[in-house]
């Protein structure tokens, strides 16, 4: 099975980087759709069934949390796992995201061997990988 | 402010060097700014403002060949490999972001939250950066031959 994936960040260094990482993580990649901020982010799910999403939460127009909120508002969205990748890690923060349905939280810089195991954990439910809500970095 | 007292830039500094390590596999190395070499080329400003518990500003300092190997080492390639329709200034953006994001709970602790907003990056002749260089306070690097200037700056 692949996976449709979308990566919300600001930084295309930063899309680039998850992109690749993904890539040589083994998952079996269907879409994956790439978004300058929430707004962006919310054109493309609007537009089709993705598997997983990946947001930064500092960005311009519509930042991460505001993504996040507004996917828990809507009824067919709010099923989508997100995994958040942030610069930010303020444990309120990091708690506010969780109360949200939040499935990961990765603190820039990451390895790759981090998102990996990430999306072994929220995608696949690898006993050895992360699941559940999870912070790294 | 930290409960204990504690130098922001010794902080700044320790972040720095881990973020530019882990993420971008470069080795800096502190120099005398007055020691350092002559800088001759063109040269890329990044600031990043932050609020929230506090309020306060970073700067970074970097060569446009530094954000051209930065760009590289970000994304595994080559730098003779960077796509033409890659903007060189978003790896220097995006490194201060995490050394920002970094430096914030390093420095103040995980429990007050801060929002950062989006780096904004502005290009210097060689000429103004001898200016912003002769009344810099902050840290200085070297990245092989590339000078790199890093200051933080609270607001009261």
């Amino acid at each position: 099975m692949a996976y449709n994936i979308v990566i919300v960040d600001d930084s295309a260094t930063v899309r680039a980087v998850l992109k690749k990482t993904l890539h040589l993580s083994g998952v079996a990649v269907g879409v994956l759709k790439e978004a300058n901020n929430g707004r962006e982010a919310l054109e493309i799910l609007r537009d089709g069934w993705f598997d997983l999403v990946f947001t930064d939460i500092n960005m311009p127009e519509m930042n991460g949390i505001e993504l996040i909120n507004t996917l828990a508002n809507d009824e067919v969205m709010s099923t989508i796992p997100i995994v958040v990748v942030s610069t930010d890690g303020s444990s309120s923060r990091i708690e506010e995201v969780k109360a949200k349905g939040v499935r990961a939280y990765v603190r820039k810089p990451f390895t790759p061997e981090c998102i990996r195991d990430v999306i072994n954990g929220v995608l696949i439910g690898d006993p050895n990988g992360d699941d559940g809500v999870i912070e790294i970095g | 402010m930290p409960a204990i007292e504690i130098d922001p830039l010794a902080v700044l500094r320790q972040v720095f060097m881990k973020v530019l390590d882990e993420q971008m596999f470069l080795f800096a190395e502190d120099v005398d700014l007055a020691e350092a070499p002559a800088v001759d080329e063109p040269m890329s400003a990044v600031t990043i403002t932050y609020h929230g518990y506090s309020r306060g500003e970073l700067y970074l300092a970097l060569s446009h060949r530094f954000c051209r190997i930065i760009t590289g080492s970000s994304l595994g390639v080559d730098e003779s490999e960077i796509p033409a329709s890659v903007d060189l200034n978003d790896a220097a953006r995006e490194l201060l972001n995490m050394t920002c994001g970094q430096f914030m709970t390093a420095y103040f602790g995980e429990e007050p939250v801060f929002d950062l907003c989006p780096p904004q990056c502005c290009d210097l002749t060689a000429e103004e950066f001898a200016e912003t260089r002769r009344v810099f306070n902050g840290l200085s690097f070297m990245v092989d031959d590339n000078l790199i200037l890093l200051s933080y700056t609270p607001e009261a």
